[in-house]
């Protein structure tokens, strides 16, 4: 099968800053793909190069085999891309708006069940006749996500689509994306909310600094790392010989990473040997949060 | 496609008060050099003249209408064509347009198109209202049209440069300024160079090449003149936001 999304060797400089350092990436059809990494890894950069917004430096990327610059109509109908920043034609309502944008992709009346099917599942059906300037700003990211879909493309980008989204309207958008996945669209998401991406995303990539540092099923990086995390608050210091454990710091609060739950008494014994109090104790499994920092904070 | 982006640049022009005023402006200013013109015709024909100094009521009043008609589309123009592309670039709009299945061939044309049916509407109208003096007198056709065309080519080259200018900056206002200046130096040119009617400079004059449909007449290099200008500025805008896309 053709993969949904194809991406070779992108590079992309802007002048003397290497946004992308050469990023290979495929994902196939009918994925839930989660795309992670801090502020300014160059997620963004990747998907505006998927949309044909910039053009990269070197390197060849593709949408259901359509190459984004040589066949860039057919790349362009096969994806719908949701922009982190909340852009929006003053001029216009919600429904003209959609009815527009479809437009622009060569779809006619016969959209316009479509169109208000995406009205309805957004929650924007009594919004639909209201001018985009008077909406709030969660409801302008609804507005946004509709405009993405309006052409009902098979590959589906969000960029960071829940910052601003209350949480109603959280649980509702990702039943309607689950549904469009289940469906058979390709999902391809931003986010800061790890957990978010655990729950809903069957592969993840982790990026920093331009280039890809992870990439596997969230199955297998969530093994990767230690399984649990002990924290402690104790009455004074932790003792030296438990410091190579350590994995975060505040006060007298401790993170311990473990392998294994066995290890949890061994710790405690080591504490009341060193005559230290536990004021508070918590085991807590490890998530993606824990994979995400680990990666990161690596030099 | 490049229909729907002609349909969707009319339609935001007719939601903005802006297109309202410049229409109601422009219709209330021709129509009153209209009547001005219908009056004194009557005044300076009766009587006063010898038959054969006589012109006809088309020419006297077409004078006065086109006259004033380019005249004042160097004022409206800037006003409607500043938008264009340089509000889309401040609110960040172009995304949804450069990420729909269009060439920026086809966005540039839809814009421009967009704006030049806006001001056909206006020249329609004062093409109507000259013809309208048929139902009690003879009207000379001819000399409307080729006014009317002259007028229309003026009015598409005015587009295409302020296109262009707009998509030099994100800034409406500036875009507006810029193109005023630069149309107006291109209309008085050779007013400056009066002394030297044949140099270079005197040529690029649109005044020029405008002047002679005033009177009439058509000619191929004038007509020609005009489409290059359109042509030079709508290529330099396509250039101008594939540079954009390729540098970030
Ligand atoms: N138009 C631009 N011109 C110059 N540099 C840019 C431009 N856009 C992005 N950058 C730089 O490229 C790098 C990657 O930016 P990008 O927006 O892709 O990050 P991101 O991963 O989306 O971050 P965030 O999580 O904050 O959205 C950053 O260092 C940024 O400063
Ligand atoms: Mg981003």
């Amino acid at each position: 099968m053709i993969p949904a999304i194809k991406i070779e060797q992108v590079q992309k400089h802007y002048g003397a800053l290497q946004a992308l350092r050469g990023i290979d990436l495929t994902i196939e059809q009918g994925e839930f793909f989660a795309l992670l990494g801090p502020n300014g890894a160059g997620k963004s950069t990747l998907i505006n190069l998927l949309a044909g917004l910039i053009k990269p430096t070197s390197g060849r990327l593709a949408v259901m085999g359509f190459d984004v610059q040589a066949d860039y109509r057919q790349a362009r109908h096969a994806l719908g891309v949701v922009p982190q920043e909340l852009v929006f034609d003053p001029f216009f309502n919600v429904r003209e708006m959609l009815r527009f944008q479809a437009g622009y992709f060569g779809r006619g009346p016969e959209n316009d069940d479509w169109v208000d099917e995406i009205i309805e599942c957004l929650g924007l059906a009594d919004k639909a006749h209201t001018n985009m300037r008077r909406l709030s700003g969660g409801m302008k990211r609804r507005a946004l996500i509709a405009q993405a879909l309006a052409h009902r493309p098979p590959v589906i980008v969000l960029d960071e689509p829940t910052a601003g989204v209350d949480v109603e309207l959280r649980q509702m958008l990702w039943e309607f994306i689950k549904r469009l996945n289940r469906e058979g669209h390709t999902v391809i998401l931003t986010t800061h909310y790890l957990e978010e991406a655990e729950t809903l995303c069957s592969r993840v990539a982790m990026m920093k600094q331009g280039q890809i540092i992870a990439l596997d099923t969230t199955a297998n990086l969530l093994k990767k790392i230690p399984g649990k995390n002990l924290r402690l608050k104790l009455s004074a210091a932790l003792p030296e010989s438990l410091r190579p454990l350590l994995r975060h710091e505040e006060a007298f609060e401790y993170m311990l990473a473990l392998t294994d739950v066995t290890q949890v008494e061994p710790v405690l014994s080591q504490i009341r040997q060193a005559s230290i109090a536990v004021e508070d104790m918590q085991l807590i499994e490890a998530d993606l949060e824990d994979v995400f920092v680990d990666l990161v904070s690596k030099p | 496609m490049i229909f729907n982006i002609v349909r969707k640049e009319l339609k935001s022009l007719f939601s903005s008060p802006m297109g309202w005023v410049v229409l109601a402006l422009l219709q209330f200013v021709f129509g009153t050099f209209f009547l001005i013109g219908v009056d004194q015709y009557f005044q300076t024909m009766s009587g006063a003249m010898r038959p054969e100094q006589r012109i006809g009521i088309t020419a006297f009043v077409g004078q006065n209408v086109f006259g004033i008609a380019s005249f004042v589309m160097l004022f409206a123009v800037p006003l409607l064509s500043m938008r264009l592309i340089s509000e889309e670039r401040r609110q960040q709009t172009l995304t949804f347009l450069f990420s729909a299945p269009l060439s920026i061939t086809e966005v540039v044309l839809g814009k421009f198109l967009g704006l030049v049916s806006f001001l056909s509407i206006v020249i329609v109208f004062i093409a109507a209202m000259i013809s309208s003096m048929n139902l009690w007198t003879e009207v000379d056709f001819g000399y409307i049209f080729s006014n009317v065309l002259g007028l229309w080519l003026l009015v598409a080259s005015f587009s295409a440069l302020g296109i262009y200018v707009s998509s030099l900056t994100s800034q409406p206002v500036v875009a507006g300024i810029i193109t005023f200046i630069a149309l107006f130096a291109l209309l008085i040119l050779d007013h400056f160079l009066a002394g030297d009617p044949t140099s270079t400079m005197a040529y690029l004059s649109l005044m020029r090449h405008f002047e002679p449909f005033s009177r009439g007449l058509l000619d191929t290099k004038d007509f020609a003149y005009f489409i290059l200008f359109i042509i030079t500025f709508l290529t330099l805008t396509i250039r101008r936001l594939d540079a954009d896309r390729l540098r970030g």
